[in-house]
């Protein structure tokens, strides 16, 4: 038996870096955007984001609603916030996860938000990433 | 041709060009939601939506939390087991550009794998 997908996006990375790595956008209003590079992962619930990127935003990171990520090498606190996500032209209203601590520098786009709304398509050996909205 | 044709003819269309069709078409309205949001007034009130709608998950967090809310602006429409159960309440009830996110428990941990 065998399946198959059509997409409608083709997202090329470089298959030598770490990680999946896409470009997205973050934003409120189009003064308040921030383009940032970013790895897709499919083991993350949430969308993470740096705490510089909120504050590019200029987000009050504190006053979101708090949810703690919890990793392999311990955890830490996320704040989150209600703001567009784009990744490939699709546009996503989402909340996000802009870490508490300056020190975390990741940005992730995961499950809820992100993933759910999306069919992917990963080909890590070309370094190449399908993707199609769900509707 | 008029509208009424024009639907009438898509919908003669195999699923794939009904696909495109769907995914052109909101790349349009996309645009034209971007354009419309950057009106003061529009902007003004998306951001003083999303104010209510915090306010709103931090008021029912421990109620609603662990599921799916769909709302329609700061007003709950009902609650879902996934994305897709929460998409396809909203436009049961006629709400196509309803905020359809998990809202996690008040203790709830996220995790992170890959990192």
């Amino acid at each position: 038996m065998s399946y198959s997908l059509k997409f409608s996006h083709l997202i090329e990375y470089d298959a030598g870096d770490p990680g999946i790595t896409v470009s997205a956008r973050l934003w409120l209003t189009a003064e308040k955007t921030v383009e940032v590079t970013a790895k897709v992962d499919t083991g993350s619930t949430n969308c993470v984001f740096s705490r510089a990127v909120g504050e590019s935003l200029e987000l009050k990171i504190e006053n979101g609603l708090p949810k703690r990520i919890k990793t392999a090498a311990g955890g830490f606190l996320t704040f989150q916030h209600e703001v567009n996500l784009t990744v490939a032209e699709f546009d996503f209203d989402v909340l996000c996860c802009f870490a508490e601590d300056a020190a975390f520098e990741r940005n992730v786009p995961g499950r809820y938000g992100f993933l759910m709304q999306v069919q992917m398509g990963l080909d890590d050996y070309e370094g190449r990433l399908y993707l199609n909205r769900n509707f | 041709m008029n509208v009424q044709e024009i639907i009438k003819a898509t919908r003669r269309l195999p699923p794939e060009e009904k696909r495109q069709l769907l995914l052109a078409l909101e790349a349009d309205a996309a645009e034209v939601q971007v354009a419309q949001s950057e009106l003061p007034a529009a902007k003004d009130k998306k951001l003083e939506i999303r104010e209510r709608r915090m306010k709103w998950f931090k008021a029912n967090q421990v109620r609603y939390g662990g599921q799916y809310v769909v709302m329609d602006e700061d007003r709950l429409l009902g609650t879902a087991h996934s994305y897709r159960e929460g998409r396809e309440l909203a436009l049961s009830q006629g709400v196509a550009d309803a905020f359809i996110d998990y809202l996690s428990k008040p203790d709830e941990e996220g995790e992170m794998g890959g990192w």
